[in-house]
């Protein structure tokens, strides 16, 4: 799941605690002779250190360079900002205008209908009312989320298994049932177990998921995957102490305690991002892009070449590397299919 | 008699002119320390707000639930009663608000738009009526049951939105935008302000007549003022205090329901409330609890909110310090009211003390 | 008992530890009638400069001390204005949990260079008790200052039984003016009791984020000042029901994590301890009144 501190301050209930986002538009003002092709990245938030939205940027810098366009960041400063910043887009007339995340679904059910001669990229989300001018990206999460599974279900001596994850909301069942599921196909007997952060700033509260982590390890459960945003690190602190292993998500999480990550369901937003800019590019515009494990959209660190040196516990297991690898091929190749909780 | 009124009007709104001027004084001193140009960061912080007609429109956009929030607390307070659950209501007046918005269907605007103000202002007036029903029938300090009804609202929005209101795709946690015929018209095209604008001005200029102008705003005031005379001279109290209370909730529900269907994406999403029902305590305090005071600060103080959106983006200024500014305002008004203004001695209560609760004691008086 | 339970209890403690610091700070204010809501910004401030004193020094009792002392001085904003100016406590409070949360998202960026979640090897955490040799249930796996903060409790049920300067702050909280009547530094005690608060939210910061966690993340007191305010508020200022209240909203929140493998959505897990303390509110204010008519 993305690390989304709007939502970790939105989230937040003491509103006083919560106050946040409190700015509007920090645009980069555009360029007045845009050369022939040119990128226009707007994010919802400020990017800062949001991994996801670093993604989203290293991805349409990847896109302009391989393309020889120029690249603009316009930077929201909270999503009520967004419409501001998709009309300076806009007037600036780029290529491929991209935005990012569920932020822009209104807006862009409305302005590319306005504006049919200029293409749209929304990765990770779609407007309802698409025209044929926008293009989406989504990505298959529950399959990263399975072979992180595999891993887990290859290394637990205890058989049980479980998540702390921010919320219980059936688009984060993605990074759950399907990651039980994963352990389930190499061990029948796992048992999983998911506990939610909830509270009152359920994105940002790492005391409260360490101690849901501690309820799992204190049942024995020996490894647990934490999708919790902020509280991440809570969940491996809780594992450290207990002599069990965690998983990451969305960026590499393993240098952040060492020894203790096993792996990362990761979302490469930036491989998918750059790949749609390119379609886009190159004429094929509009519909939605699916974004999965053969197209190297989403992943876990196992599957990277320097996996045994990414500092992640699973490059000291080649069995367990090889094993995911082989499930990964069987996905890409249709032998295996991982149930999507929201098709349920 | 009429001098010395003037005179103390002038020099309450010297004090916080003075506040506001300090502070963001003080706010550049701490930019300058952290090595960023003070000049550069002014220059963003006004621009950011009024830099092109999109952005005071939005910081206008920004000032309505504010204003609104804060002539509820000054509603409230008129009769002395606390209401730190603005918040709260906000997001009841938003949720029942979204609720009409999204299940209603086929109705003309002229009806829907309508209908989504008056859900709003029912959703927020109900949550407000459960404490204003504690406090009066119970006992219950009005502060805690605000702030406890707070907390409860914002699981129950966060559950709506993620459950029973989600959108079809369960993905984002939000509920889908609501129809059109509920939402208010845009005012000025392609920015996001709305009519709803106008609520300013109507309920500003309203709520000021009605305290000064009208029968039942004196009854409130003389509750506020004095309880124990006011009660000796035939008015009953605490059935005054709590409509205030009640209608006062009505004002930060009418908030909420902007706040859904005033807004570009004109959906419900976690914690839309934003902080607005705390903010509007702030801006009515710094307009010394005036009505029409009210305007003024809230625009201050939405010009600020909406400046420091390029603070960061310009200046490399983390936009925290807007947070910081903020808060010293705060202090400085409230510290430096003091010193200007006569220590008034009355008591606050409507109702006799019957628990050792907060606003019983002496010092967090508010009214000295 | 077996060790499941032992370690239910251990959550309970851990998860009550910097709400009750906190809530005693609330308390000793509250007794002698200045109503602080500040606890949530002071505990937030308290964590963030327990983790830059921790990460400079490398050591937590620096971090611990070092958020005392910050904490101490972040409350004589609130004793300046609210004692001094007499400003509204209410109000002023206000505008201190502003202020905490934009300097420590501030600070953060200026001190760690990013905003989000702070954590590094060098920022040494608080040790548990088994680690210093007491290695026993419940206890044994909590910070020192878990073990201090119940001490506090009786140390506060004492100091306000027993002490005559306990009996004289209850006086100038009870009616300010009588006190001042007798002599009494109305002024003095009210100073006191809002820096003594500080320095115990500052420890509570320091708890949460030494002793429960090792890092900082913006936002992370996650409303666990609100959550002693209305400790204090259930407490009806008596130090032990300020615990038992405490120890109600550590074990609502170690049952939750339990209700919510029953099915139940975890929103009405997360606000079941706020309904619940209104219906406690309702029935004190109650019997309170049944009290007074029969008395």
């Amino acid at each position: 799941m993305r690390i989304t501190p709007a939502l970790a301050g939105t989230a937040a209930l003491f509103a006083l605690a919560a106050c946040g986002g409190g700015g509007e538009a920090g645009t980069t003002p555009a360029s007045e002779n845009p050369p022939a092709k040119s990128i226009i990245l707007i994010t919802p938030n400020p990017v800062g250190t949001n991994s996801f939205l670093q993604l989203g940027v290293k991805g349409a810098e990847a896109a302009a360079k391989d393309l020889g366009a120029s690249f603009k960041l316009y930077e929201s400063k909270d999503p009520t900002s967004i419409a501001q910043n998709v009309d300076a887009a806009v007037r600036a007339k780029p290529t491929v205008i991209v935005g990012i995340s569920f932020s822009f679904d209104d807006v862009f059910s409305t302005v590319p209908k306005q504006h049919p001669g200029q293409q749209f990229l929304q990765v990770d989300s779609c407007a309802k009312d698409q025209a044929p001018n926008l293009a989406c990206v989504s990505f298959k999460e529950h399959e990263a989320a399975y072979l992180a599974g595999v891993e887990a279900g290859l290394l637990t001596a205890s058989g049980q298994i479980g998540v702390v994850a921010a919320l219980d909301t059936p688009f984060i069942h993605r990074w759950i049932d399907p990651f039980f599921a994963g352990a389930r196909s190499v061990k029948p007997e796992v048992t999983g177990t998911p506990l939610y952060v909830g509270g009152n700033n359920p994105f940002s509260d790492p005391a409260r998921a360490k101690s849901q982590a501690q309820t799992l390890t204190g049942r024995g459960v020996d490894v647990i995957a934490a999708a919790a945003s902020g509280g991440n690190q809570g969940v491996f602190e809780a594992v450290a102490a207990s002599g069990g292993k965690a998983f990451g998500v969305d960026v590499n999480q393993c240098a952040q305690s060492p020894g203790n990550v096993i792996d990362n369901i990761l979302k490469h937003v930036d491989v998918a991002e750059a790949a749609a800019i390119k379609e886009i590019v190159a004429g094929r515009t509009g519909g939605v892009k699916v974004y999965g494990l053969a197209e190297g959209g989403v992943g876990v660190t196992a599957l990277a070449e320097d996996a045994t040196a990414s500092g992640c516990t699973v490059g000291d297991n080649p069995e367990v590397l090889a094993k995911v690898r082989q499930v990964r091929d069987d996905i890409v190749a249709g032998k295996t299919t991982v149930a999507d909780p929201l098709q349920g | 008699m009429m001098s010395d009124r003037i005179r103390g009007l002038l020099i309450a709104w010297a004090v916080s002119i003075g506040a506001v001027v300090t502070a963001l004084l003080a706010s550049l001193v701490v930019v300058a320390l952290a090595g960023s140009s003070p000049a550069e960061a002014a220059q963003a912080l006004f621009d950011g707000a009024f830099g092109s007609t999109n952005r005071t429109a939005a910081m206008l956009a920004k000032a309505v639930p504010l204003t609104l929030a804060a002539l509820g607390w000054v509603l409230a307070f008129s009769a002395r009663r606390i209401n730190v659950g603005l918040e709260g209501q906000i997001l009841a007046g938003g949720a029942v608000a979204a609720t009409i918005g999204l299940l209603v269907g086929g109705v003309p605007a002229a009806l829907h738009l309508p209908l989504l103000v008056l859900g709003g202002i029912a959703g927020g007036a109900l949550w407000a009526g459960i404490a204003a029903w504690l406090w009066v029938k119970r006992d219950v300090n009005e502060i805690i049951a605000t702030l406890l009804l707070n907390l409860i609202m914002v699981q129950a929005v966060s559950w709506l939105v993620s459950g029973p209101l989600e959108e079809p795709t369960h993905t984002l946690g939000q509920t889908e935008p609501i129809a059109a015929t509920a939402r208010w018209p845009v005012l000025i095209p392609g920015t996001v302000l709305h009519w709803d604008l106008l609520l300013v001005p109507l309920l500003a200029v309203g709520l000021s007549f009605f305290l000064r102008g009208t029968t039942a705003g004196f009854r409130l005031r003389a509750t506020g003022a004095n309880p124990a005379f006011a009660a000796y001279s035939g008015i009953r109290t605490a059935r005054v205090s709590a409509l205030a209370l009640v209608a006062s909730g009505g004002i930060a529900g009418l908030a909420g329901a902007s706040l859904i269907g005033a807004t570009p994406q004109a959906n419900m999403a976690d914690n839309f409330s934003a902080n607005y029902g705390f903010e509007g305590i702030v801006v009515a305090l710094l307009a010394r609890n005036s009505p029409l005071g009210c305007i003024p600060a809230a625009f201050l103080f939405a010009s600020l909110k909406q400046g420091g959106g390029l603070l960061e983006a310009r200046a490399g200024v983390p936009s925290g310090l807007v947070l910081v500014t903020q808060g010293l305002v705060i202090i400085l008004v409230a510290g430096a009211g003091y010193l200007f203004e006569r220590r008034r001695t009355r008591r606050v209560t409507a109702k006799a003390p019957s628990q050792p609760l907060p606003s019983e004691a002496p010092a967090s008086d508010p009214t000295r | 008992m077996n060790i499941l339970e032992w370690s239910f209890l251990s959550g309970v403690l851990t998860a009550t530890a910097p709400v009750l610091l906190a809530a005693l700070g609330g308390l000793i204010c509250q007794v002698a009638g200045v109503f602080n809501i500040a606890l949530e910004g002071q505990l937030l401030w308290g964590a963030f400069t327990a983790v830059v004193v921790s990460d400079l020094t490398g050591s937590a009792w620096a971090g611990v001390a070092g958020a005392a002392v910050a904490t101490l001085l972040f409350a004589g904003l609130l004793s300046a204005a609210a004692v001094s100016l007499r400003a509204d406590p209410i109000v002023v409070a206000v505008g201190l949990n502003l202020l905490a949360l934009g300097l420590t998202a501030f600070l953060m960026r200026q001190i760690f260079g990013s905003g989000g979640t702070y954590t590094s090897p060098d920022l040494a955490g608080l040790p548990t008790l088994a680690e210093l040799g007491l290695d026993v249930p419940v206890l044994g796996p909590q910070s020192p200052l878990v073990p201090v903060a119940l001490l506090l409790v009786v140390a506060a049920a004492w100091w306000l039984g027993r002490t005559r300067s306990g009996l004289r702050a209850r006086g100038v909280g009870q009616h300010a003016e009588a006190a001042a009547a007798v002599g009494l530094r109305v002024g003095g005690y009210r100073h006191g009791v809002t820096l003594a608060a500080g320095v115990l939210c500052g420890l509570a910061g320091a708890q949460l984020a030494l002793g429960n966690v090792t890092l900082f993340s913006e936002g992370m007191s996650a409303g666990r000042g609100w959550i002693a305010v209305v400790a204090v508020m259930l407490s009806g200022v008596r130090p032990y029901r300020l615990l038992l209240a405490c120890l109600l909203f550590g074990i609502a929140e170690a049952v939750g994590f339990r209700l919510q493998g029953a099915g139940l959505p975890q929103q009405a897990a997360d606000a079941a301890p706020y309904v619940i303390t209104l219906v406690a509110l309702v029935l004190a204010a109650v019997a309170g009144r049944r009290r007074r008519e029969n008395a």
